[in-house]
């Protein structure tokens, strides 16, 4: 076997890796919609998204006309069709901001400003933005996807980046609904739309 | 030696795993939901969705377990001196007995933890079973088997460099000489005879691996290339170590929805002749036991398809050489199954 070979077929290999992160990436198209996650990956995406929820619940400052008394709870509800359903309602019995939180799945739009936080699922865009501006004056919190989310009426979306979970809050839609947040969710949160 | 078991009972295990799978898939996917509530904002905020695919091996999130399950055939036939192919009368002008089909068989048991985020640790358990043709000058034909545990490997993944969809990860490992080195079975020699090296199911010595990944990886796509290379630390009772091995691998791997996907993989290395020789051996009377014939290079393309369900992946991977060259004579190798099941809790 020809020894200088190996070593030459090596010292290029070792070569190529040491050069790696200057060279470009494969073309990798960004997908950013998830429907090729594997189902354990949209459960762990789910998990985060739920988590996100429940800090909002925790970090959120809501007019005391929301809640009827002292120990009432806080709820947290999905509306419409999606995967998310599940991981909300593992939410139920936990506490947050010192209420014990309360999970709902609404199948159909009704009795929404029962909600403190309000996941929107998979609606269709004319009936997300009609739910967004019935309850736009509502101490809601508004949570949803969509790349126009903040735009139609909501207050903090979550969205992809760099196979992370993000979020963005509408500082105005916030203020308009009665809402104020702790600094640190702020910190995490991407502010848009401070009017 | 006797094969443990049967056909019958290997395509009973078959059935068995498949089923097993069929069921524990869906149960999975139904599991219970995770719970990230303790987690704070920032660490949220950190929290990778896509599990980082590294050749098989993962990045595994903190606290994530994977157990994996890879059975592997080799099938090797003819020999090779170089890139040329010679007879077995060709081979038998120079040594009394030829090898002139082999087949490799391995079971490998792997368990995965996620100490961090960026480390994760590894066991893999590899189970042999050979098989392995030979003809005499006489013209006489005899098989040889071996089968047993070969050597236990401690494996570390790092993700020493993460931005965006890449990633730098350096791979460290060790494996513990727990396959034996002193296999025997009945030859026109006589019984219990010595096998030589490529029937043996260990190295007799601790090996250090070494290698360096880099990865790019989206939701659908995971394309990137590896480097590593292992080595003997010693020499094992026998007074010879295995050669030191080099291995570049490039791969793309596609998936096509939640369900499917498809990988495409080239796979080249290199490997050094024995150091020393098992004074046990004659290297006269067969290639397979002349230490100084255990060296070469080869190149496969390698296609695989993906399967998965909850937690559970299923590949399926098949491939052919499309280069080799050989210290010679030496078994060609003909193609390479692999069907792996991991399953992520």
């Amino acid at each position: 076997m020809d020894v200088l070979r190996r070593k030459a077929l090596t010292a290029a290999a070792l070569l190529a890796c040491t050069l790696s992160p200057a060279l470009p990436a494969p073309a990798v198209p960004a997908a950013a919609t998830g429907e090729v996650l594997s189902e354990e990956d949209l459960r762990r995406e789910n998990a985060i998204k739920a988590a996100y929820l429940y800090h909002f619940a925790d970090l959120s400052r809501w007019p005391e006309s929301a809640f009827a008394d002292a120990g009432s709870p806080v709820k947290i509800c999905v509306l419409g069709p999606t995967s998310m359903a599940g991981a909300v309602a593992a939410l139920d019995g936990k506490t947050a901001g010192g209420r014990p939180v309360e999970s709902r799945h609404f199948a159909t739009v009704h009795d929404l400003e029962y909600c403190h936080v309000l996941y929107l699922g998979e609606l269709e865009p004319e009936l997300r933005r009609q739910v967004l501006a019935s309850v736009a004056e509502a101490a809601v919190l508004t949570a949803g996807e969509e790349e126009s989310f903040l735009r139609d009426g909501g207050i903090a979306r979550f969205f992809r980046r760099k196979n992370q979970i993000a979020l963005e809050i509408h500082l105005g839609a916030a203020r308009r609904a009665g809402l104020s947040f702790d600094d640190t969710l702020l910190e995490v949160g991407r502010v848009v739309g401070k009017d | 030696m006797k094969c443990v078991l049967t056909k019958l009972e290997r395509r009973l295990a078959a059935t068995l795993l498949l089923a097993l799978l069929a069921a524990a898939g869906p149960a999975a996917a139904q599991g219970e939901e995770e719970d990230l509530t303790e987690l704070s904002l920032e660490e949220l905020a950190r929290t990778r969705v896509v599990t980082v695919d590294v050749l098989g091996g993962h990045i595994h999130r903190k606290g994530e377990w994977m157990f994996g399950y890879r059975y592997m055939m080799m099938d090797m036939d003819g020999s090779l001196d170089g890139s040329q192919r010679l007879s077995d009368e060709e081979v038998l002008r120079s040594f009394p007995i030829t090898p002139t089909q082999m087949t490799s068989e391995m079971h490998m048991f792997e368990l995965m933890y996620g100490v961090s985020d960026d480390l994760t640790v590894m066991v893999m358990a590899p189970y042999f079973k050979k098989e392995m043709d030979h003809l005499t000058r006489a013209g006489g034909t005899f098989r040889t088997e071996s089968e047993g545990l070969g050597d236990v490997q401690l494996m570390t993944h790092y993700a020493a460099l993460h931005k965006g969809p890449h990633w730098l990860i350096l791979l460290g490992s060790v494996s513990f000489p727990t396959g034996s080195i002193d296999e025997v079975d009945d030859t026109p020699a006589g019984p219990d005879q010595l096998l030589p090296y490529p029937m043996q199911l260990g190295s007799g010595s601790y090996r250090l691996l070494a290698g360096l990944t880099y990865l790019a990886q989206t939701e659908a796509w995971n394309a990137g290339f590896q480097l590593r290379g292992d080595t003997s630390l010693d020499e094992n009772d026998q007074g010879y170590e295995v050669g030191d091995r080099y291995h570049l691998e490039l791969w793309a791997q596609n998936r096509w929805s939640r369900a499917f996907g498809l990988t495409v993989r080239l796979h080249g290395q290199v490997w050094d002749e024995y150091g020393g020789a098992d004074p046990r051996l004659n290297p006269t009377v067969v290639p397979t036991a002349d230490p100084l014939l255990r060296g070469g290079e080869r190149a496969d393309f390698l296609v695989g398809l993906n399967f998965y369900s909850g937690g559970h992946r299923l590949n399926l991977e098949g491939g052919v050489p499309f280069y080799q060259s050989l210290d010679g004579p030496q078994l060609e190798t003909r193609f390479i199954l692999s069907l792996s099941w991991q399953w992520t809790f």
